[in-house]
Parts: C-alpha cells; sequence; structure tokens
C-alpha cells in the first residue's frame, strides 16, 4: 500500500512531531500483542501509558494554554484529530475521545472555575473525562433526552440512565447532559457522588468499554452546572461535532491499516499458481476501497477545519463526513475479511479487531442513516 | 524547465499586463455556459479569443521563446491562470494545450516544434486526439490503424474513435502501428495528421444521451509528409506514455485553461436542492426514507467535490503520482451511478416522462451514469491497484509475441 494517509496533507513541523511522538508511543508501548492482553484486563486499558499520552498532549489539543493545554478554542482540533488517526491505526483502547470532548466542552462553555478545577488535570491525563449523553432506546438527537434535572434548594437532582459510556468505570469525572425543565442541561459529576452506579456492557470493540450508567438521587451543587441551565443545546451540538471529528479520524486510521494488511496479504497469498492480488476480481475491490478511503480522509480533512474553525458549514459538514466515514469504513472492512477468505475469520488473526473498532463507531455518536436523515433537517433549519 | 530570459517581467508586472489585456480584450464568462462548445460559433470564437491572447503577448506563459511563447516559468503560468478566471477561456484548445504541445515540447524534432507550435499560440489551430479506436479503447498498444512508408509519404489506413472536437480541429496527433511484425508496444509511432487531407471522414458520434461532443473518424489512404513524426518511428509507446501522463496531471491540476473562478475557490458545503424541490412539489418531503435519499445524494456530491480538492492538491505537492486522477474518475463514476438511482427513486414518473423543456430529465441522469468516459472504471481500477496499492499486474498473452500473431477485434462499423 501506498505511503499512509493523514487528515492533512502536508503536516506542520508541530503536527509532524505530534505523529511521530504518538507513532513511537503506540508502537513500543502498545503493539496489538498488547492490545490483545487488555482485552482481558479489567481496566482495559494501560493507565501508565495513559498518562504518557498526558505527557505528548494527547488531552491538552482542546484547552487554552493558561490552563496547561496546547491552544486556545478548540483551535487543535485537526491536531486531536492527526492523534486519533494513529490510535484507530492501533486499535487502541481508553476514553481519548470522551476525554477530549469534556475538555473541549469545560474550556468552551465552563465557568472559570470549572476551568481552573478540572482542564489541567484532564491535559495531562490525571482526570479521565467521558461524556454520558446517550439513553436507553433513544436516538442521538438532543430531543430524546429524559435524564432528569430537578431543581432543590441548593442545586440539583438527577435522575435517569445512560448507555454507551465510554470507560465509566475508569473515570474520574462524568459530563451529564439531561433535561430540566427549562430544556437540555449539562452538569459535571465527579465519578464518587453518591447515587452513581455503572454496569459494564458487552461491546463488539473487544478493545473498547462502554457501560451503562444509572443516576438515582444524585445531588450537585448548582456551581457543577456546565453553562446556562436548559440552554445546552448549542454545546451539545459543539460536543457532537467535536466527537464525530476524532471518531472519523479513528476510524480512518483503522480502516487504513485493515486495507494495508489485506492488500500485503494478497500479494504474498498464492492460488493457482499467482498471488490472489494479481486477479481483477480480487484487485479491482481493494482499489475501490483504496478510492472511497481517499474520500473518508477528505471528508474528515474539510469537517476538522470546519468544526475547529466555527464555519457556517460545520453542521452539515460533519454529518456528511460520518455518513461517509461510517458507511464505507465497515464496508471496506467486511470485504477485507472476504479478501482474506478462512484466515480472516479466525480469531488470531488481528483484521477483526480493525472490523470491530468499526463497526462499533459506525453507530456511535449517530448512525450514518440518522446522519444523512438529518442533514436536510440541518439544511432547512438554515435556509 | 525552460530558462527564464534575464529580461523576465516581475510577477506583478506580468500580473498587471495580464489584467489589464483580459480586460479590454475578453469577454467574461457567462453564468451557466457551456465548458465547451463544439459548433461552428463556439470554435471560432474559441480562436478569436486564443489570437487575442497571442496578440497581447499572455499565451504560451511557459513555451519557449524560439517556438513562439514566453519562456517564463510555471509562477508565470499560475498568475495567467488566476487572472484568467472570471473570463471565457479558449477552452476547445485545451487538447492543444494540455496535451499535445508538452508532448510535442519532449519528443518532436525542432523542425516540427517550429512549424506547429506558433499556429497553437496564435491561435490558428484546433487539436485533437486519434487514440482510441473501435476495435479497442482500453488496450490502446493493441490499436489497429497502420501507417506504411511508401517514398516520400507515410500513408495511414484504420479508424479512430472517441476524438473530441474532431470535427472542428485542424490537426491530430494520431498513434498508428508501423511495424506488426515485433510485439505490440514496439511496433507504434506517433504521427501529426493535417484534418484535411483526402480520405479523413469525420462522423459525429451521437451517444445515448443525445449529445453529439465527440467522433468517429475514417482514414482511408491518408497522405501525410514523411516527416510528420513526432519522437522515432517504433518509438510511439514512448511518446503516447508522455501524452498520457500530460492527460492526467491536465485533468489533476484542472483541465480548463484557466484556474477555477475565486468566488467558487471555497464556498463550504454547497447543496444541489433540485431533489428536496422535487420532493416538496410531490408531497414526498416528509418522508424519511426520501428524505435519506436526499441527504445520501448531498453526501455523494459534495464528498466528491472535497476528495477532488484533496486528490489535486495531493498530486500537486507531489504526495500521489499523476495516477492519482484514477481515482477521481473512478470515484465520479460510482457516485454518478447512486445518484442516478437516487433521482429515479424521488422522481417515479417523472422519470419516464416530462414537458420537452420542462424538469430534470431523471430518467436520462440515470440512462447516462456510466463511468466510461476518459477511461473506464475497470481501467481506473487497474491503474489504483497496480500503481497506487502495488498489486501484481495480470499476466497478459500479448506482451512479448508479435503483433501480427495476436488475436485481435476487427474494425466494428466497417464493411
Amino acid at each position: 500500500m501506498d505511503s499512509r494517509l493523514t487528515v492533512e496533507l502536508a503536516l506542520t513541523e508541530t503536527q509532524q512531531l505530534i505523529q511521530a511522538t504518538t507513532r513511537k508511543l503506540l508502537e513500543e508501548r502498545c503493539p496489538i500483542t498488547r492490545v490483545r492482553e487488555l482485552i482481558d484486563d479489567p481496566v482495559g486499558f494501560d493507565p501508565g501509558l495513559w498518562s504518557q499520552g498526558g505527557d505528548l498532549g494527547w488531552y491538552a489539543m482542546l484547552v487554552p494554554e493558561e490552563y496547561g493545554g496546547a491552544g486556545a478554542d478548540s483551535s487543535g482540533l485537526v491536531e486531536a484529530a492527526i492523534i486519533s488517526e494513529e490510535l484507530g491505526r492501533m486499535v487502541h483502547p481508553g476514553p481519548f475521545q470522551a476525554t477530549n470532548v469534556v475538555a473541549a466542552a469545560v474550556a468552551e462553555f465552563g465557568s472559570d472555575d470549572q476551568r481552573q478545577e478540572f482542564l489541567p488535570s484532564i491535559a495531562t491525563g490525571q482526570t479521565v473525562a467521558t461524556w454520558a449523553y446517550l439513553e436507553p432506546d433513544h436516538d442521538w438527537s438532543p430531543g430524546g433526552l429524559s435524564v432528569s434535572v430537578t431543581a432543590v434548594d441548593s442545586g440539583y437532582v438527577l435522575n435517569g440512565t445512560k448507555t454507551c459510556v465510554q470507560d465509566a468505570a475508569s473515570a474520574d469525572l462524568f459530563l451529564v447532559t439531561g433535561r430540566a425543565l427549562d430544556g437540555p442541561t449539562q452538569f459535571l459529576v465527579p465519578a464518587t457522588a453518591l447515587g452513581v452506579s455503572i454496569e459494564p456492557l458487552e461491546c463488539v470493540d473487544l478493545a473498547r468499554r462502554l457501560f451503562e450508567v444509572r443516576f438515582t438521587d444524585v445531588r450537585v451543587d448548582a456551581a457543577a452546572a456546565l453553562g446556562p441551565v436548559g440552554q445546552a443545546e448549542e454545546a451539545i451540538e459543539r460536543q457532537r461535532q467535536i466527537a464525530l471529528v476524532l471518531q472519523c479520524a479513528e476510524t480512518n486510521g483503522a480502516t487504513e491499516q485493515g486495507l494495508a494488511i489485506t492488500v500485503q496479504y494478497s500479494k504474498d497469498r498464492v492460488a493457482f499458481g499467482r498471488p490472489i492480488g494479481s486477479y481483477q476480481a480480487l484487485k479491482h475491490r481493494m482499489a475501490e476501497h483504496r478510492m472511497w478511503l481517499e474520500a473518508s480522509f477528505a471528508t474528515t480533512s474539510h469537517a476538522s477545519h470546519s468544526v475547529q474553525g466555527r464555519h457556517l458549514d460545520a453542521p452539515a459538514a460533519v454529518r456528511i463526513a460520518k455518513a461517509h466515514v461510517g458507511k464505507w469504513s465497515t464496508a471496506i472492512l467486511h470485504d477485507c475479511v472476504q479478501l482474506h477468505g478462512g484466515i480472516g475469520m479466525t480469531w488470531e488473526y488481528d483484521l477483526h479487531l480493525y472490523f470491530r473498532r468499526t463497526i462499533g463507531n459506525e453507530v456511535l455518536y449517530g448512525s450514518p442513516y440518522e446522519l444523512t436523515k438529518s442533514l436536510v433537517d440541518v439544511v432547512e433549519g438554515a435556509a | 524547465m525552460a530558462a527564464v530570459s534575464t529580461d523576465a517581467p516581475t510577477l506583478e508586472a506580468f500580473r498587471l499586463k495580464v489584467r489589464s489585456w483580459l480586460v479590454d480584450h475578453v469577454p467574461l464568462k457567462v453564468p451557466g455556459e457551456p465548458f465547451l462548445q463544439w459548433d461552428d460559433e463556439g470554435a471560432a470564437r474559441s480562436k478569436r479569443i486564443q489570437r487575442t491572447l497571442w496578440e497581447g503577448g499572455i499565451t504560451g506563459v511557459t513555451v519557449p521563446v524560439e517556438y513562439g511563447g514566453l519562456g517564463l516559468d510555471s509562477r508565470y503560468e499560475v498568475v495567467f491562470r488566476e487572472e484568467a478566471a472570471p473570463y471565457r477561456m479558449p477552452e476547445e484548445f485545451g487538447n492543444a494545450f494540455n496535451v499535445v504541445l508538452p508532448t510535442m515540447l519532449a519528443h518532436a524534432d525542432e523542425e516540427l516544434k517550429k512549424r506547429f507550435i506558433p499556429h497553437i499560440l496564435n491561435g490558428d489551430h484546433i487539436w485533437c486526439q486519434f487514440l482510441s479506436e473501435p476495435s479497442g479503447g482500453s488496450d490502446l498498444a493493441g490499436l489497429l490503424t497502420r501507417a506504411e512508408r511508401d517514398g516520400d509519404i507515410w500513408r495511414l489506413n484504420g479508424a479512430k474513435i472517441w476524438t473530441t472536437g474532431g470535427n472542428y480541429s485542424d490537426y491530430a496527433i494520431c498513434l498508428a502501428r508501423t511495424d506488426p511484425e515485433v510485439p505490440k508496444h514496439a511496433g507504434l509511432t506517433m504521427f501529426v495528421v493535417p484534418m484535411d487531407s483526402p480520405g479523413i471522414t469525420v462522423v459525429p458520434l451521437r451517444l445515448t444521451d443525445g449529445s453529439q461532443d465527440f467522433c468517429q473518424e475514417y482514414i482511408d489512404d491518408v497522405s501525410i509528409p514523411a516527416d510528420f513524426v513526432v519522437g522515432n518511428v517504433n518509438d510511439g509507446w514512448r511518446v503516447a506514455t508522455t501524452l498520457m501522463v500530460n492527460e492526467r496531471t491536465a485533468v489533476g491540476r484542472g483541465w480548463s485553461l484557466a484556474a477555477r473562478h475565486a468566488e467558487n475557490a471555497d464556498q463550504g458545503v454547497a447543496f444541489d436542492d433540485g431533489l428536496l424541490e422535487l420532493a416538496r412539489r410531490s408531497g414526498q418531503e416528509g418522508d424519511p426514507h426520501v428524505r435519506a435519499l436526499i441527504g445520501e445524494s448531498w453526501v455523494l456530491t459534495t464528498v466528491q467535490q472535497q476528495t477532488v480538492q484533496r486528490v489535486t492538491a495531493a498530486m500537486r505537492q507531489g504526495e500521489l503520482p499523476g495516477y492519482g486522477a484514477a481515482l477521481l474518475k473512478a470515484m465520479s463514476g460510482a457516485t454518478g451511478r447512486r445518484i442516478g438511482e437516487i433521482g429515479m427513486e424521488v422522481a417515479g414518473y417523472r422519470a419516464a416522462a416530462w414537458k420537452p423543456g420542462d424538469g430534470r430529465r431523471w430518467g436520462i441522469g440515470r440512462l447516462s451514469s456510466h463511468g466510461i468516459g476518459g477511461g473506464t472504471t475497470e481501467m481506473q481500477l487497474n491503474a489504483i491497484a497496480e500503481r497506487l496499492l502495488g498489486l501484481p499486474r495480470d499476466p497478459s498473452n500479448d506482451r512479448d509475441l508479435p503483433f501480427s500473431q495476436l488475436r485481435k477485434n476487427t474494425t466494428p462499423g466497417r464493411s
């Protein structure tokens, strides 16, 4: 396969450094053999490596400089996407996306006190943060939120259930999106708060831990609200956009690696006296995958700049990117297994780890079908 | 790169010269006008405009001075293309500038270059390409048109097809077989053929959608001078390879003789709302399936544009070889097919019949949504697989045998 693709065609020196150090750390400390070990690990990711990622700035790209971050105002989203691609190439476990989404939310919508309290420790990796958004049997639109937020004397009480919360068991901090009387509302809730209980889910992605989180009469201070109560709609959209950009980048990394494995295999594997990759019946399929993959990087690149720069087309751009990337990543890796034949179906062969990640990513933060439909809503709403 | 003359103007001075000449002498683009207009009016207008560019001393920017050009480096070409963006360029000269001219510069002898290149620059000659044949297009090196030496002349016989603007061209660059007793790549020669030569019959080719931009030519005992050979005799495949690289490079950079209009350069995400209007008119706008289809068509067209931007930039920066253009051609075929399907599905009966001049001709969109023009999707996929992914070639039966011993198609349509 030709040289590795990346979200930016021409990386700046800083971006090259971020990419190279991330790649080196992952290759040395978390190759696929280690990823396989972590499948049976109680935590699911390596806390030591998580901190080392913090040293490289993995959680600092969306944090302003005065709070120990690398940039101001989400200006580092493209850099975060470059890291996410590398994590995807190695099907890396751990809540990179969720932590970055929470970091961006606190940076953009938090009070000065909240920024001071949370951002420096998120940026170093000391605080693991995750986003509790989706609710069982609801879709990804904020209209479906039902976790209740009730005002009491000195604060609020949360009740309800969230699902697909990444690495909830390891998280120190939850960003919880609920519904107050006035509308959607978000709170920063410490994992130690009374009334928070978690239950692990069985995940298609063996290198990713998702949980159901139940909030039973969880009391929070008024100061725990992120932004004005009842007015979180804009923040939720922004968080989703950031999550989708990072997810698309990760998916692209995983898809490219899966395709590279397949192309190499088709060069090495011989049938009827010649490499199977020389048969047009197979090579044309791989060429089509290469084509849609290039398009995936193109649309993710556009979306990352659009969201980073808060361009007017950002809501449409991320939906387009995810609709494309989600659909083609699983289609490509499904066919990569088919192109391998029997070996592709075995547990010991790594391909299914990549395929599993793309299956999970296709539907989390919104499926291509949901996002494609909502694209028309977005355009009509803007018109 | 051609040497830059010591009295080259500054870039800024050249920009001002181009700008002031264009504003006084060349018409602006008219929104909605076709990119190419292959008729008497279109060809004549392009010759007039090209003549004007030549009179203003702003064309042939990188062509050496001895062939009538300005002898400047490619930065000046970029300046010209930028300044020309809002103007109607002589796009019917696209083959001449994008393909023939650089191929001639690379392979033709001095006499040929001095004879023909100035007439491209001054607007005299529109050129077309005689490559594909009715007997085969993808397997170009297997072509059947033959050229035989007869004293002072070459005598050509055969047929060509898929020539853009063949009926309005003055010259063709023509690949023909000069030695059938060697393997197919080794017996080809590239010729210059005057289109007014006795024995050339140009027939417009009518496509399924009714368009007639392509032609087919019959070549019957056409005599051309012995020295109308580009490069060496029996070395035509090398010339053809250069030609195809030039073509791909131009497709990658943008086929137009000007840069894209600045107003359109960075418009972000923009949608064709024809489908949405149709859905509203037909009461389907609330149907979630229809909304998903409309969204899908927007995703496809947007991602296609984004990929064109990325791949052309990658080729310009050397991140992708010229074969990267195959990604774009293959993708436009796949995208077009799906958009054709979606149009049918939303349009329903409207795809079958419409009032003349009314509506989007959804059925025609489906009818003509193939990945064939400019090289079939299958050939693009071969290029991606073999050149970008490095997959091995299929074994072929024809690389080492003399051409005369190969199994060949006959030329269809000839009695």
